[in-house]
């Protein structure tokens, strides 16, 4: 093994048990906002609380309402809500916005209510190339969904597989955390 | 200053990087027998930091000299400032140090750190990584050095990594043959000189009436036969071993550019006011005609298929077929040049896009693409300009500055900050958005759409645009009957006519109307 090599997965496992730590942090509430409840007693889980926005045919995004359990921090609240994405809508002519085999990694959020959010597939090493109309519904489903649940979320910084890429799906950016965008919302 | 800041790319991501970098480095430094300084660079860890720094030998002029090498994962990186001591030219570095600029016989060479796009006069070439700074100065690739010295100068690299040695010869003078070709259309005579490669070279137009082609090192071969010079503004043109000289029609003035792939060097000759005698020994005045420029990018490309239809029309492929029937439809109807950011199917990096429009001073950018959504239902065509995220707030400042002061050429900042400045656009929304609406229009009146009205989004492709730029969405490759349409050449001139139709209705703000050409004073 190559010293670079060496430096590399010493880097990446200190990197791993920073991660760990944050989210330990955020799991016992110690890194994020004061909550009501303390910490050990039992939550009830928050029901019809989270709205999530799937896209249509029709070039806009949908809501849908959803029961989700809402307890837990925004770490776990994000991966419940990317996950009921990624499982698809209920409503009939709605689509699910990224494929079957996504995944949640990482979930991260900075102090300045970015919100770091890894996905991950094996099965696409890269996010699959579209049109951007595809490619805007389907951040912006994730990025709305997130931003509208998620106390403290301004932005969404989009990953994929670990990586962060110039764009999602050949043309939007995602050099740079993106906000929720209420235009692509439908009225009706 | 408000430019610099915002130019920082990335906002929020960046720092997160650059606090991974130094971590990757701190690291690197208790990991133990690391030789020299491991530096780290801004960002992309694994990329800007260098392994260790040496000294190595540069060997050329019949000298021995210590050149500082930085050895990259992708490559050895060589003090720019050692290398131009040697090997001639003078190096001038900007004062935030960033922008270098190398200039050779007349040859301006601009670069800086993390940055791959060089410029050459009119061309950008991309480096195979990117230029890293530090205590001893910048680092540069070898392909940087040999852009430098091997075009202009002359010579010739040999890395020898075991060596630790720069080796530098001296290449013959090669004898290039030039061949020839002169239109005269719509009151512009265009000369074209075609040469196998770029060859070192000056245009010297201090003499009224006159421009000559000073050839720097190499020699050329004159064509066996000259086109016919009786009509246009170009009187004659002659050859000598290292240079050519072009006679003007009485007071026409001439403008150069520079094409690639074939290299060609580009003469656009118009009849302009008869220049006043200068001064002796002053510049001549400073009054030149110009053609405005639109530039037309054809989306994706090469292994960037873009958008694909469910039989296989590709995205990349109906953009290119759509900017060459537009370039076509503009050059006739307006008085200018048209250039493609490619006119090939290759790969072209999104920032380059905007970077090729930046270094033409283009009036206009335009990329053309094709969509793809969710379902086979959606149709019709959308128009986009840059939408600036709220959540990236010093792309609003920028955006908030930018309309104190609207005229970018009043913008004091250098070819090379404006390339590498990744929020230019946000000093152009509002011309963005009328030239977007003007294509909407003539896209629904054409299309027999109701319902579409322009639409904003972080398209990367229009963020380093210094000009007004706008992205075209011409149809669906997810609907059967669109995509159907799409590959009719009748369609394809309908859509190319909307467009040539905007443009001709565009007017830059202030009203001039600049895309009907005329001149201005520089
Ligand atoms: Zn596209």
């Amino acid at each position: 093994m190559t010293r670079h090599h060496g430096i590399f997965f010493v880097a990446v496992f200190v990197l791993i048990g920073m991660l760990a730590t944050v989210a330990w942090l955020y799991r016992t509430g110690r890194f994020s906002a004061p909550r009501p409840e303390s910490i050990g007693e039992p939550k009830e889980p928050v029901d019809g609380a989270v709205r999530l926005y799937f896209p249509g045919a029709d070039g806009r995004l949908h809501e849908e309402l959803r029961a989700l359990d809402a307890s837990g921090g925004s770490v776990e609240l994000t991966e419940r809500l990317v996950a009921s994405l990624i499982a698809g809508p209920d409503t009939e002519g709605l689509f699910a916005p990224l494929p079957a085999s996504t995944t949640v990694g990482s979930v991260f959020l900075a102090s300045d209510g970015t919100l770091y959010l890894d996905l991950m597939s094996t099965e696409h090493p890269v996010p699959p190339v579209s049109g951007s109309q595809r490619e805007i519904l389907a951040a912006y489903s994730v990025i709305n969904s997130v931003c509208g649940n998620v106390p403290g979320v301004r932005g969404v910084a989009l990953l994929w597989n670990g990586e962060q890429r110039t764009t999602f799906a050949g043309n939007l950016d995602t050099t740079r955390p993106l906000g929720p965008n209420r235009r692509l919302v439908s009225s009706g | 200053m408000t430019a610099r800041t915002v130019g920082a790319r990335g906002g929020i991501l960046r720092r997160v990087k650059r606090r991974l970098s130094l971590l990757v480095t701190a690291l690197a430094m208790m990991a133990g027998p690391v030789p020299e300084a491991v530096r780290a660079a801004t960002e992309k860890p694994q990329e800007r930091v260098a392994l260790y720094t040496t000294t190595a030998v540069l060997d050329g002029n019949g000298r021995q000299t210590p050149i500082s090498v930085a050895m990259m994962a992708r490559g050895p990186l060589f003090s720019i400032r050692t290398a131009v001591e040697q090997l001639g030219g003078t190096l001038r570095v900007g004062p935030l140090g960033q922008s270098h600029a190398v200039e050779l016989d007349g040859t301006e060479f601009l670069f800086g750190p993390g940055s791959s796009a060089i410029t050459v006069g009119q061309e950008i070439l991309e480096l195979p990584q990117e230029p890293v700074g530090g205590p001893l100065g910048l680092h540069v690739p070898l392909e940087l050095l040999e852009a430098i010295y091997s075009e202009v100068g002359g010579l010739r690299f040999i890395w020898s990594p075991g060596e630790r040695r720069l080796v530098v010869t001296r290449a013959g003078a090669e004898s290039l043959p030039v061949t020839v070709d002169v239109v005269h259309l719509k009151g512009v005579s265009t000369l074209v000189l075609q040469f196998p490669r770029r060859p070192r070279h000056r245009v010297d137009s201090t003499f009224p009436g006159r421009a000559i082609v000073h050839i720097l090192g190499d020699r050329i071969t004159p064509p066996p036969t000259l086109p016919r010079l009786d009509e246009g503004y170009l009187r004659d043109i002659r050859f000598g071993a290292q240079e050519i000289t072009l006679a003007l029609a009485s007071g026409a003035a001439a403008e150069s550019y520079e094409l690639t792939d074939p290299y060609r060097l580009v003469f656009d000759i118009f009849p302009g006011a008869a220049p006043k005698a200068a001064a002796p020994g002053l510049p001549p005045p400073p009054r030149r005609a110009r053609i405005p420029t639109i530039v037309i990018d054809p989306g994706h490309g090469g292994s960037d298929l873009g958008a694909q239809s469910a039989d296989g029309l590709l995205e990349k492929e109906i953009a290119l077929r759509l900017a060459r029937i537009l370039r076509t439809k503009l050059q006739a109807r307006l008085p200018m040049r048209v250039v493609l950011t490619r006119d090939e199917d290759a790969d072209l990096p999104l920032e380059t896009r905007a970077a090729i429009a930046n270094q033409l001073k283009a009036e206009l950018f335009i990329s053309l693409h094709l969509n793809a959504s969710f379902g086979s239902s959606a149709h019709g065509a959308e128009t986009y300009f840059l939408s600036l995220e709220a959540s990236d707030e010093r792309a609003q400042l920028a955006a908030d500055a930018a309309n104190i002061g609207s005229n970018p050429r009043a913008n004091p900042l250098s070819d090379l900050e404006l390339i590498l400045w990744d929020m230019a656009q946000s000093q152009h929304l509002a011309r963005s958005q009328h030239l977007a609406t003007l294509i909407q229009e003539e896209l629904n009146e054409a299309l027999d759409l109701h319902d579409r009205g322009v639409k904003q989004a972080p398209f990367v492709v229009l963020n380093g645009a210094a000009m007004p730029a706008v992205l075209v969405e011409f149809g669906f490759l997810s609907n059967p009957e669109e995509v159907r349409l799409l590959r009719d050449p009748a369609y394809q001139n309908e859509l190319a006519d909307a467009i040539a139709r905007a443009f001709v209705r565009y007017r830059p703000a202030g009203n001039r109307p600049e895309l009907e050409g005329g001149e201005v004073p520089e």
